[in-house]
């Protein structure tokens, strides 16, 4: 009888036992998932913020901008020396005599056949210099503007240091 | 004994003498050497691509410091502003930019500064940039106008 009775209360506490193990493992089973997922967002989470991360996107950043820069460099290189092409070609001389009446060499150049010949062309291939032509189309000249004024802006900047090269 | 004491205190004194005259020495040398060889000035009209006499420029060189004064009567276009560029296309071109800054609302811009070597300038490029631009780099495409540097420059 005793015996009996031992035996049930072992099974009984076998039982629990399994049900207790099931339970557990069902539990842990489904907190597997969300402990994955937080470690792979902490994961996630310290790289994107770690210093190496960041020098990789600094790294490619400066990447960007030295391909760019080069960029510029090329197109004002070509567009310097397509303008010098096109002076060249007209024959007018840009660079002006130092001394004498500064006002009156420019109208000189303005009224020279090689200029009126500049300005046709780089007119007719202001599009070929990749120049954007309403830009420039667009732009005003301050009211009652000549060259006696201008020379007379260029003589103020250049006395105020004191003399040098007119 | 005192002899000797003494001799080692002239030597210390002369060295310490030799070492500050140096130091003077070198940064008047530094000095010189910056404002050495004569300063040659140029004048050139900027022109405009449009086909205009859009400006005038004076440019100052001993091959260190360089000078420039530049004039135009253009305005830009409302929200932009005009920056003047030096340009180097010297020794195969390397088209590289350096910025003088922008052309003052009076239409004038002065640009001074001591450089390594001066001379390396060949252009003066003026673009139209949005006034409120962060790229510190040439606003290419709506360049307005340009003059050449002649010799010393280009060398």
């Amino acid at each position: 009888m005793y015996s009996i009775r031992f035996l049930n209360e072992k099974a009984f506490i076998t039982r629990i036992q399994f049900h207790c193990r099931n339970l557990s493992l069902k539990r842990s089973r489904k907190l597997t998932l969300p402990i994955v997922l937080g470690v792979i967002s902490l994961l996630t989470l310290s790289l994107s913020f770690s210093p190496i991360s960041n020098m990789a996107v600094k790294a490619q950043g400066q990447n960007q901008s030295t391909e760019k820069s080069q960029g510029v460099q090329q197109e004002v290189k070509e567009l310097a020396q397509k303008f010098r092409e096109l002076v060249n070609g007209s024959g007018a001389n840009l660079s002006l005599p130092q001394g004498g009446n500064l006002s009156e060499q420019l109208q000189t150049l303005a009224d020279s056949a090689q200029f009126k010949n500049l300005t046709q062309q780089l007119s007719q291939q202001l599009s070929q210099l990749g120049i954007n032509g309403s830009n420039i189309q667009n732009l005003q000249q301050e009211g009652g503007a000549d060259f006696s004024g201008l020379v007379q802006k260029l003589q103020n900047l250049t006395s105020s240091r004191g003399g040098g090269g007119q | 004994m005192i002899g000797m004491q003494n001799n080692t205190i002239i030597a210390t004194f002369v060295i310490i003498a030799a070492a500050l005259s140096l130091v003077g020495t070198s940064s008047f040398a530094a000095d010189a050497y910056a404002q050495s060889g004569r300063t040659q000035c140029q004048t050139g009209a900027l022109i405009g691509y449009g086909g205009t006499i859009f400006g005038v420029a004076n440019v100052c060189t001993n091959g260190y410091t360089i000078n420039v004064d530049l004039a135009t009567n253009y305005q830009p276009k409302e929200g932009w502003v005009f920056n003047a560029w030096l340009v180097d296309d010297s020794y195969q071109g390397s088209g590289y930019p350096l910025v003088m800054g922008k052309i003052l609302d009076s239409g004038t811009l002065s640009f001074d500064e001591i450089q390594t070597n001066a001379r390396t300038w060949t252009d003066i490029v003026v673009t139209q940039q949005p006034a409120n631009s962060l790229s510190p780099l040439p606003s290419w495409s709506n360049s307005v106008a340009q003059t050449w540097l002649i010799p010393p420059f280009g060398q």
